[in-house]
């Protein structure tokens, strides 16, 4: 172009540019006067001219690397579709943020890498399909990862908001014992090895990177993305080019990150990397956890790196004897060789787990513990002493130190126990328990001896025991919850006899310590209500109340108030015969047992904080609360005697689901992590939606879909979810804190949607067949549980039930005319949401629930749930008239508590089932303070 | 050893500027390695900052540039600050170029790929272009219209305001602002991939 011809052009725009908009299209016809290339391009200059975009200022601002170490995004601003909410802080790998997430509601962590996504496709491409890889990991010990992405030029990820500490800031803060120390193992080992087995290597593990929860559960973070950042230290050792852009010069940050390389990493032998080298990294970290600094960390980054090619790792602390056990599990993770190391992180979790079979029985361990050879004793004499040492004796000197608890175990069968107490001569413990599928029954049993004794007739449960030594007991129990039974309240000489009934359809009893009285709890027009002595109300609650306990001096109950059974969160309360009452505790959830100690002061209980293990506290009368117990399984209080000795029981609590899809010949086991509960099933039988309630639910739970074929389940989110949309693209769900709009999520792509929010409490919500509208079972403030209808973007919920609907029952027909749901009172009516009467189903039994509806609306299934086996029928909902479609009873009953729920398809041909199954062994434990 | 890096370093750098200072222009190619990490921190505190309508706080950057890249060294004798304000401009987007280009972003595409978020989330088809797409944009436009160029490079890469600019190019304010409208325009023309009619 001649620089006359520029000028013209520029002429022109210069002109036409101040111009309004209207009038330039005539000026460039008379200005360009026939020159049809002058009007054109003067035209496609003023089309660029004044654009909005800022595209060259941000061309360059993608181009410059983030500020590390320096968190920059306020308040307020976004990142993709979250909204920053506070910094978290800031590492070598860019920065942290807690950042809201507007479309389900919930707190998340955003980190945004330094690492600049501008410019790099091929990166950026491998980086988004690692990263997916790691969002594909589901797993307890496990950050989740939620979403991966590109804002301003940078990459982020979402990831779950983990509330705790580091370990790096565990082990500043002082001494791991050797309970932590093998938890923190366990899990991570755990952690590692489903990240292998999925084919991801962390390749950056460090305590920076592993989180512990306010649980004690261990979280590890940035799965899969040190190799995607530039920051990987495979890359360290061979620098390529660009190092010096991407190597965070923090100082102390490289060599804090070199301690852990493994020896591949150091040679920079990235091809070769692989799990293995996770391995290597997890030692330094054992390592680190005993000595209390990495194996090999020196002065400079080049002297730890020599050291990790070269050196043998010192013993953790000279002074101390490791247990052969520990050191060959260090060793075999710290050997320069992968191919002499652990072999996959499942072996290595293996060999941590198979030191825990004996971790409860400590009076053993101090016995061993002299045994221990000196580090760097060679492997097979070790190996020979494994099977001899548990692991809380692994680190002697260092550990001892701490109180040991003896425990004694006494218990020995497969199965539930649902009460046990100290006999008064302080030695004879009795406890009921359903061993190996069969009936609850009572027990007694001595530490000394693995044998128990029958004291009596099946479908028994213990309920208390007097000073006096008579038990007493309900019979002909029925499962109503968990470790909540219904049945008639007897007495019993602990030397046997005749039971004398006193009263049926009690909860819970208690001795008053006179031993001639006793405190019950029953249902009472709904209500559940503490009396004492019978027929005089001291507490009552619309939910339940659960383990009432007299205190020592008697003037006082301490109990379990569920006040809102649906959402599982009870409060710890202490009653007075006046009816005066105080909450020493709330926000539990999982009340599994109380009792009274330290002579009356103070409360211990077993329960969770936000849906987390369940382990012992203590509350003292004040309110001061504190742990005392924590455990890998669930803990389950049972008694504490006067002089301090606690009975209590170890339950490994799953939930189990099984279900069958049409053509299927046997069941299916459907369980996914540790308690799967359905929630529904599509009318065509293929999609199921249930939710996780227990450990790897996390606080809030966690739903899933999955297809009965057996694919893998798909995250929905931390809610819980109760309906599957006819067409299969939304699932109804709701957050288990309060307050709990409805919330949509769709089952593929696409943005969740949050119902209005209303005054509901909502429990369960469905769809009805036009899609369009919801069937809630929900409470609002002065109605218990009633059904509502609610439009899709239209009306507020409207109610066309009475109160009283039991949680849970609620189906909708097929042809959407009726909603089958039990009442409180055990009833089985069909509601109409057009306004018809309630019509009540005849001839339905006791306890008998709705499961799900025949194809032409005209029949119902129902089943009688809690015990099994569990015989399923259909029933004519006008004549009342029943047929046996089906009984169910899972393979291995040994445990099996509580037969949760049931969905059968109208056309009868799939259905699911989930249970509850425990399985208990008792202890003594002493030493617990 | 540490010490006497920086000492040497910092020698090399007025020796390079002085040389630039005097009308060589390769000793800004030679310069912008030994400087690049004190330009990249200011380019972080600088051009992020005040996002996303990014232009460059004025003055600021360049003083703090002046102040990191030359200290109080008495060596170079400017003829005016307004020799650096190039230089710093210049620098920075070397740097930022190299850098691009070492980070393996060489691949000239047809159709620039936009990695923004928008473009992730599919939000808006609105795309940013790389900057080496700029770099090239500018090298062209230099083409046309060097002084346009240089207004565009100052303003962007130099974080300068129009004042500035003017002074420092010894033109008037209205034409600077002339300069940055149609080479604005030019450039975006250029970038959305509609070559020159």
């Amino acid at each position: 172009m001649s620089d006359d011809r520029w000028k013209r052009i520029e002429e022109v725009f210069q002109l036409a540019v101040d111009l309004p908009l209207l009038e330039r299209a005539g000026f460039l016809a008379t200005a360009c006067a026939g020159d049809e290339g002058l009007r054109r391009e003067v035209e496609s200059l003023l089309a660029h001219d004044q654009s909005d975009n800022n595209v060259l200022g941000e061309a360059i601002s993608n181009a410059v690397p983030a500020e590390p170490g320096r968190p920059v995004l306020a308040k307020g601003s976004r990142v993709g579709p979250y909204e920053i909410v506070a910094p978290l802080g800031a590492g070598a790998m860019g920065e942290v943020y807690r950042a809201r997430d507007p479309r389900l509601g919930r707190d998340v962590a955003i980190k945004v890498l330094n690492e600049d996504a501008f410019g790099m496709p091929d990166r950026r491409a491998r980086f988004e399909r690692e990263a997916r890889a790691a969002a594909a990991l589901n797993h307890p010990n496990i950050v989740a990862v939620y979403d991966v992405g590109v804002a301003n030029g940078r990459f982020y990820i979402a990831s779950e908001l983990v509330e705790g500490e580091s370990l790096r800031s565990r082990i500043r803060r002082g001494q791991i014992s050797a309970r932590e120390l093998y938890r923190i193992a366990v899990q991570l080992a755990d952690g590692l090895a489903a990240a292998h087995a999925a084919g991801i290597t962390h390749r950056d593990l460090k305590p920076e990177n592993i989180m512990l929860t306010t649980e004690g559960r261990v979280k590890i973070l940035d799965f899969g993305l040190a190799r995607q950042t530039g920051v990987s230290r495979g890359s360290a050792a061979a620098a390529p080019a660009h190092a010096t852009f991407t190597i965070d010069t923090q100082p102390g940050t490289v060599l804090g990150t070199v301690a852990y390389m493994s020896p591949e990493q150091v040679r920079g032998e990235s091809e070769s990397i692989d799990e293995r080298s996770d391995i290597f990294s997890f030692g330094v970290i054992l390592y680190e956890i005993i000595a209390g600094q990495p194996a090999f960390l020196r002065r400079t980054s080049a002297e730890t790196m020599a050291a990790i090619l070269k050196e043998e790792p010192p013993p953790p602390d000279p002074a101390r004897e490791l247990s052969p056990a520990l050191s060959r599990i260090l060793q075999h993770c710290l050997e320069k060789e992968p191919a002499a190391r652990f072999q996959s992180a499942q072996d290595l979790a293996f060999a941590l787990e198979s030191l825990s079979g004996l971790f409860p029985s400590q009076s053993k361990m101090s016995a061993s513990a002299h045994l221990g050879p000196r580090w760097r004793r060679p492997l097979a004499l070790a190996a020979s002493l494994l099977a001899a040492v548990a692991f809380g004796a692994l680190l002697h000197s260092r550990f001892t130190h701490t109180s040991s608890p003896q425990w004694n175990q006494l218990t020995f069968s497969k199965g539930m126990i649902s009460t046990a107490r100290f006999a008064p001569d302080g030695q004879t413990v009795v406890y009921s328990a359903a061993w190996n599928g069969r009936p609850f029954q009572v027990y007694a049993t001595r530490p000394e001896s693995p044998e128990s004794r029958g004291l009596g007739q099946e479908k028994t449960n213990l309920l208390a025991v007097s000073p006096k030594g008579e038990l007493a007991v309900i019979q002909g129990v029925q499962v109503v919850g968990i470790n909540v039974f219904t049945g008639t309240l007897s007495r019993v000489p602990l030397e046997g006899g005749t039971p004398r009934e006193i009263m049926h359809d009690v909860q819970f009893a208690d001795w008053a310590p006179g031993g001639t009285t006793l405190a019950i709890v029953h249902k009472v027009h709904g209500q559940s209500v503490l009396e004492y002595p019978p027929g005089h109300a001291i507490a009552e609650s619309s939910g339940f109340i659960a383990f009432p306990r007299f205190s020592p001096s008697g003037d006082e109950i301490a109990y379990f108030d569920y006040a809102d059974p649906t959402l599982d969160f009870g409060k710890v309360v202490v009653a007075r015969q006046s009816g005066e009452k105080k909450v020493l505790s709330e926000g539990w959830s999982d009340l599994t047992g109380l009792a009274w100690a330290s002579q009356g002061k103070e409360i211990w209980f077993t329960g969770s904080r936000s849906n987390g293990a369940i382990d012992l506290y203590a509350v003292s009368r004040n309110g001061s609360e504190r742990s005392i117990l924590k455990q890998a399984n669930d803990l389950q209080l049972m008694d504490v005697a006067g002089d301090g000795r606690v009975l209590l029981a170890s339950t490994n609590w799953r939930g189990e689901m099984y279900g069958a899809a049409a053509g299927d010949s046997s069941e299916r086991i459907l369980s996914w992590f540790d308690y799967s509960v359905p929630d529904d099933i599509s009318n065509d039988g293929r999609t199921i939606l249930f939710h996780e309630n227990g450990n790897a639910g996390g606080p809030n739970n966690a739903s899933y879909l999955r297809t009965l074929d057996g694919s893998s389940p798909v995250k929905l989110g931390e809610v819980v979810c109760g309906g599957i949309s006819p067409d299969q693209q939304w699932a109804a769900c709701q957050s288990q804190r309060q307050p709990n709009p409805v919330v949509l999520i769709p089952t593929g792509a696409g943005v969740s949607r949050t119902l209005s929010k209303d005054q509901l409490t909502h429990i369960v919500t469905k769809w009805f067949p036009d899609g369009k509208h919801l069937l809630l079972t929900a409470s609002e403030p002065g109605h218990a549980s009633r059904l509502y209808i609610q439009e899709l973007g239209g009306q507020p919920a409207r109610p066309f039930s009475p109160d009283g609907i039991s949680p849970l029952t609620a189906r909708v027909s097929p042809d959407g005319k009726w909603v089958a749901a039990n009442t409180d009172q055990g009833k089985i009516f069909l509601f109409s949401p057009e306004g018809l009467n309630p019509t009540l189903v005849p001839g339905i039994r006791e306890r008998e629930i709705v499961v799900g509806w025949g194809q032409d609306s005209h029949f119902i299934f129902v089943a009688a749930l809690g015990e099994l086996p569990v015989p399923v029928f259909q029933v004519d909902v006008a004549s009342g008239k029943r047929e046996l479609w089906k009984t169910l009873s899972p393979p291995d009953p040994a445990g099996v508590d509580l037969f949760n729920l049931l969905f059968v398809t109208p056309n009868s041909k799939a259905y699911i089932y989930g249970f509850d199954r425990r399985l208990c062994d008792l202890y003594v434990i002493t030493g617990l303070q | 050893m540490w010490h006497n890096t920086l000492v040497e370093r910092a020698a090399t750098v007025t020796q390079l500027l002085s040389r630039w200072s005097q009308g060589d222009q390769g000793a800004l190619e030679e310069l912008a390695p030994q400087v690049q990490q004190e330009l990249y921190s200011l380019a972080r505190t600088y051009l992020r900052r005040g996002r996303p309508n990014q232009t460059l706080q004025p003055t600021a950057l360049i003083n703090e540039a002046w102040l990191r890249l030359i200290g109080q060294s008495p060596i170079v004798q400017w003829e005016n600050r307004t020799h650096f304000f190039g230089i710093a401009a210049r620098l920075m987007r070397i740097v930022l170029v190299d850098r691009a280009r070492a980070l393996g972003a060489l691949k000239r595409r047809g159709a620039l790929e936009a990695l923004t978020l928008e473009h992730v989330d599919r939000l808006s088809p609105g795309k940013t272009p790389e900057i080496l797409e700029v770099n090239e944009a500018l090298d062209q436009l230099a083409k046309v219209d060097e002084r346009k160029a240089k207004v565009i490079e100052l303003r962007y890469f130099g974080g300068m305001d129009r004042e500035e600019i003017a002074a420092a190019l010894n033109l008037t304010l209205p034409t600077v602002k002339r300069d940055l409208r149609l080479g604005e325009a030019w450039l975006r023309r250029f970038l959305a991939g509609q070559s020159p009619v």
